[in-house]
């Protein structure tokens, strides 16, 4: 029947699509990050082997790209977590007022421009005029002037705070669903052995929400790993190296310095990291997925 | 099913109207009046629950409210010091100055990059969900898993590719060249979301037609498509705001002609000669509003849209 090879034409543009921007693309990447493409070689570049990779090896900065990522991923998804289950948990509550008012606000942090998103926080942590030294030295009773983007550390935790307001108002809203699904009973019986609510809290209502917490962190590891525009914004990647990540440290090797076969191999270590992290994100939620 | 949640599953904190029926309760009959009256005791849990989301919502709306403010701030008295929680000159010269100089061509680019992107983007990714939900291919869920895997492709890793290949077509700073990226990283996302809704359209219409001996191509044009006009809309601003907020391969892509708006924003915050924190914040403000509108239709589809589906919203 004719109707058995249709599904071909309908699939075919995406498929035909993927196969021509990414797949070809990432194979040309490969074959980049084999040769020493830079400024200068740029029309023959010289077959290289791996040396780039073994480059990135011996490369701090490559290392310390990854830390920096590794760090934003811990800090930023613990709080990020432990916050919006905590929301969660006082939203779960059925006598609160403004509950639908506050997911109507959630999402917005997670939409809006990312790049007005950085800028905004850069000039709330703006030592001068920001918000957060005025606020401080309310708080504190005399005036504050952190440079909060001009020190290394600092401006990691800015980068962290902009990541944790973005994403736990969204957390939360996911872990409250999550939460409100859960079925009543075993709070119930719970409730009539008269377990104490952090007794209930660990050993009813956490389990039930270990599948969304379990997605959630795979999704947000994910995004970590491709986190740019608000670093772009907000700090550049500095002062000096303090806050490039791997995949800004990939995009300054490739877009700053022009090496285009170093910044390929960089790239496909990312990519082999968000390969592990994407198997494991549709092994864990495939079946849904699936449904 | 499990896909199929975020409409109904959510209902019951999504509806703002729950919200009206609360309060029209107040004047109801007597019954419902002592039930109301035992719902607004409040107990010290309830009180401190009420002050964490009053605290999260302000600290939620404060940065937006900081950015608003800004813009409506003089430039020297955007950044101060001191620190100004309402603006001493409130002035609209920033946007005076972001129409004759700042904001085009970005915001035209911007415009025209993600509309255009999301109508191809939507159309290819609808056939191909229909694809995937009606016809039991063998490999059908690999081919699914490998479209959805496009999505979590880190876009430098494209991008530095793709740049040499738009180099050596002459194709750096056009539109075309953007838009090409926007379809490609959008189209994954459009079957996404488009599967759950075709899933939901009885599949016997279909079946009767084809039996009459149309083909499949009609059938999905005159019986399905129509059907699907409201999702592919929801789709559709999905896809408009994603390629809208764009910015890495916009940065790489494009110069001067093709600049989209959030580039026209950072080239501001890289100005070596004295950062307007003024125009920063009314170009943000001009890239926001429209998101924020486009919000309120697809906000029950929000969890849907940036879990994958994966998620219960």
């Amino acid at each position: 029947m004719q109707k058995s090879n249709t599904w071909i034409i309908f699939i075919a543009p995406t498929i035909v699509l993927i196969l021509t921007m990414v797949v070809f693309p990432l194979f040309y990447s490969l074959w980049l990050s084999l040769h020493g493409w830079t400024i200068l070689n740029r029309v023959n570049p010289p077959f290289v082997g791996l040396d780039n990779y073994a480059r990135a090896l011996a490369d701090p900065l490559f290392w310390h790209g990854l830390l920096v990522t590794v760090i934003i991923l811990v800090v930023a998804l613990t709080i990020e977590t432990l916050l919006a289950i905590a929301m969660a948990m006082l939203l779960a509550r059925g006598d609160i007022v403004g509950r639908n008012m506050f997911r109507v606000l959630a999402f917005i942090p997670a939409l809006i421009n990312p790049i007005a998103t950085g800028y905004t926080f850069h000039l709330l942590f703006h030592p001068n005029g920001g918000a957060v030294n005025a606020l401080l030295g309310f708080v504190a009773g005399h005036p504050v002037n952190l440079d909060w983007i001009g020190s290394p550390s600092t401006a990691l935790a800015a980068i962290i705070v902009t990541d944790i307001w973005q994403w736990t108002p969204f957390l939360t809203i996911v872990f409250l669903a999550a939460r409100l699904g859960l079925p009543g009973e075993p709070f119930e019986a719970a409730r009539i052995d008269r377990a104490s609510p952090w007794l209930i809290f660990r050993r009813v209502t956490l389990p039930g929400l270990v599948p969304a917490i379990t997605v959630m962190l795979l999704i947000r590891g994910i995004d970590i790993f491709k986190l740019f525009d608000t670093i772009y914004a907000i700090t550049g990647g500095g002062p000096g190296t303090a806050t490039q990540t791997l995949g800004f440290y990939t995009y300054l090797v490739g877009f700053n310095s022009f090496k285009l076969g170093y910044a390929a191999a960089l790239s496909w270590v990312l990519n082999i990291i968000l390969f592990i992290l994407a198997t494991i994100f549709l092994r864990t939620a495939g079946r849904r997925l699936l449904s | 099913m499990a896909v199929r949640t975020d409409a109904h599953m959510t209902e019951e904190i999504t509806d703002t109207k729950s919200i009206r029926k609360q309060t029209e309760n107040t004047t109801a009959p007597a019954p419902r009046l002592a039930q109301h009256r035992r719902r607004t005791t409040w107990s010290i849990g309830r009180i401190f629950a009420h002050l964490a989301l009053l605290v999260m919502m302000v600290a939620v709306l404060f940065p937006i409210y900081w950015l608003v403010i800004t813009s409506f701030k003089d430039n020297s008295e955007a950044l101060g010091p001191p620190a100004t929680f309402w603006p001493n000159h409130f002035t609209l010269h920033s946007y005076e100055v972001a129409f004759k100089e700042s904001l085009f061509p970005g915001l035209i680019n911007s415009f025209l990059a993600a509309l255009i992107s999301t109508v191809i983007a939507v159309l290819i990714g609808t056939l191909a969900a229909y694809s995937l939900e009606r016809h039991h291919f063998r490999l059908r869920n690999d081919v699914a898993f490998w479209i959805l895997s496009q999505r979590m492709m880190p876009p430098i890793a494209v991008a530095i590719p793709f740049f040499l290949v738009m180099q050596q077509l002459h194709l750096t700073d056009t539109l075309f060249a953007l838009i090409l990226l926007y379809v490609t990283f959008n189209t994954p996302l459009a079957v996404w979301l488009m599967r759950p809704f075709v899933r939901d359209i009885p599949v016997e219409m279909e079946q009767a037609a084809l039996l009459d001996g149309y083909k499949p191509l009609t059938v999905f044009r005159k019986i399905t498509l129509p059907l699907l006009k409201t999702p592919m809309a929801t789709t559709a601003i999905f896809v408009y705001i994603f390629a809208w907020n764009e910015f890495l391969f916009a940065l790489i892509l494009t110069r001067v002609h093709a600049i989209t708006l959030p580039i026209a924003i950072s080239s501001l915050g890289g100005n070596p000669y004295g950062v307007e924190w003024a125009q920063i914040a009314t170009l943000s403000v001009v890239a926001i509003v429209p998101v924020l509108i486009l919000y309120i239709f697809v906000q029950r589809y929000m969890v849907t849209a940036l879990t994958f589906g994966s998620v219960k919203g």
